[in-house]
């Protein structure tokens, strides 16, 4: 029972954090058509701003990560501003978006280890406090992750179900010319749509940091994982993205309890082949034709 | 007087297939023109490019004596010129309210959604009763009576309808075309193409008949309608 249950929230956990990273990377997707690469990159460097803020800057925790998140708030508009909005009008943008979004993960990744050194840091819990349930315990982090992700993506879909910004964000990924040609601009969107994906893998950074040790490539495993869970959960609905997210941790959890750390992303990943196969339209049937 | 709309010597094309050569063309205030012409000689593209979705290689268009080549989309929108395209499938995931309220977004005059919206359902009765339905829910005369909806909360002075017939039964037509007469007096000024000559020339001034990506004639549109010549035009029989 106890182990069940620590499979559980370990299953929780990841999943939460892959629908962190998931949704923000298949927003991404749907409107300007590309994979963002330097997704894992912006996690790290969530985590590394907020342990800086925690602790070299001795702030608390909470004021540290809400900190590191305006900062990465305004790494987004960089970002955009000198990743996407150069390259994207081309007639070959996407690609040409993609290659600097991979450029920018090297020189993120280089800049970190120059910057934060290789020691091996965890940024402070949000509370030390544990909840101990029929033999197994859960961290305060833990916790939190598990509750955080869904509370931010239900934020999420109600914006962009019932805001006029929300609205026309889904109006330019379904109709591209028409959307222009009834005054939305594409490069607004772009920055709501890039700051929103930033700002949550910046908190699935924060998450992770306060869970294992941290490194310039910490980010790396989670897209991965992220960019299985839009193949399986499709980007069309953040719903889907929401239950391919919560299938991927429960897969991973499961199979790193019965077969170890190194054998379970062989699985995962051999499980993603065979239904992908089996359903190459993903496994959650998507929204919009 | 200058007029509304002026397109001189425009060229386009796509990559090195060139479209348009040369179209002149201009509107004044008040007048509703009509492009006829075979399909696939440039009667979109120039379109296009009045709305700045594609720009042109050469000439220039100019609203009310201001060019418009380097405006973007939006700008050209602000003007007061909606182009309601060829078409479109709108935004399938959205409500047909959701659709009108985004038209009414770029709306230079705030707080008028209210009353547009109304107006709109007025003008197209079917739309009232589907309002909370999704655009992709619609039957072709419906998505094309959406399209023009979201076009008219813009608040346009001059509108675009490209091929707003297209595809659909006389009945509907019949429908859309008494629909654009409806608001003839609500804009200024109307740029209409439409495979359905009776209809272009019904509501229209002048036409223009656009082939090999040129104004090859043009005419008041009392005088031509019934005309075999136009016809042997418009069928591009030369
Ligand atoms: N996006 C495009 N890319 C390449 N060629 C195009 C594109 N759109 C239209 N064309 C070509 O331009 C020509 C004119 O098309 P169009 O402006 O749609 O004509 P019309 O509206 O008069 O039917 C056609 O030969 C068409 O094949
Ligand atoms: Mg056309």
């Amino acid at each position: 029972m106890g182990s069940a249950i620590a499979v559980l929230v370990s299953a929780l956990v990841l999943g939460s954090l892959y629908a962190l990273m998931a949704s923000g990377l298949s927003l991404i997707w749907s409107t300007l058509g590309v994979f963002n690469f330097g997704h894992g990159v912006l996690l790290a460097l969530g985590a590394y701003f907020a342990w800086t803020f925690a602790d070299q800057a001795g702030m608390p925790v909470v004021v540290a990560s809400v900190l590191a998140i305006l900062v990465l708030a305004v790494i987004a508009a960089g970002y955009e501003f000198s990743l996407v909005r150069p390259f994207i009008r081309h007639q070959n943008g996407a690609m040409l978006v993609m290659v600097a979004t991979l450029a920018i993960t090297a020189l993120v990744q280089g800049v970190v280890q120059l910057t934060w050194g290789p020691q091996l840091r965890q940024i402070a819990p949000f509370s030390s406090a544990t909840v101990a349930f029929s033999g197994a315990t859960a961290s305060g982090n833990q916790l939190v992750a598990i509750v955080a992700a869904p509370v931010l993506i239900g934020a999420l879909y109600l914006v962009l179900w019932f805001t006029p910004l929300g609205i026309s964000v889904r109006a330019l990924e379904q109709n591209r010319d028409h959307a222009r040609l009834i005054g939305i601009r594409p490069a607004a969107v772009y920055v709501f749509v890039v700051g929103t994906a930033c700002v949550l893998a910046a908190i699935a950074g924060i998450l992770l940091g306060g869970i294992q040790f941290m490194s310039p490539t910490m980010g790396d495993d989670p897209l991965m994982r992220a960019f299985v869970v839009l193949a399986f959960g499709g980007t069309a609905s953040l719903g889907g993205t929401l239950a391919g997210a919560y299938i991927i941790g429960l897969l991973e959890a499961v199979t790193t309890y019965f077969f170890g750390l190194s054998w379970s992303p062989v699985i995962v990943f051999a499980v993603m082949i065979v239904v992908l196969l089996v359903r190459p339209e993903g496994l959650i049937r998507q929204r919009t034709a | 007087m200058t007029p509304m709309l002026e397109i001189e010597k425009l060229h386009a094309g796509y990559g090195k297939s060139l479209v348009l050569r040369g179209i002149n063309l201009h509107v004044a205030q008040g007048e509703a023109i009509g492009l006829l012409g075979p399909n696939g000689h440039g009667k979109t593209t120039l379109l296009r490019c009045v709305s700045a979705l594609h720009r042109p290689s050469r000439g220039d268009i100019r609203f009310e004596g201001t060019s418009l080549v380097t405006c973007s989309t939006r700008a050209v929108l602000q003007h007061g010129i909606v182009h309601v395209p060829q078409g479109s499938r709108l935004f399938p995931g959205l409500t047909v309210t959701d659709c009108l309220r985004l038209g009414a977004a770029a709306n230079p005059r705030r707080g008028v959604a209210r009353t547009l919206l109304s107006e709109v359902f007025d003008l197209f009765p079917k739309l009232a009763q589907r309002r909370t339905q999704l655009a992709g829910t619609l039957s072709g005369g419906e998505r094309q009576m959406l399209s023009i909806g979201a076009g008219l909360m813009a608040g346009p002075r001059l509108l675009i309808l490209d091929e707003p017939t297209l595809g659909l039964s006389p009945k509907v037509r019949h429908e859309l075309a008494a629909a654009v007469q409806a608001m003839r007096s609500r804009i200024e000024a109307l740029i209409i193409v439409d495979g359905d000559m009776d209809l272009v020339l019904g509501v229209t001034d002048r036409f223009f008949v656009i082939e090999s990506g040129q104004v090859v004639r043009t005419g008041e549109s009392a005088a031509g309608a019934g005309s075999d010549q136009i016809m042997a035009l418009f069928l591009g029989e030369t």
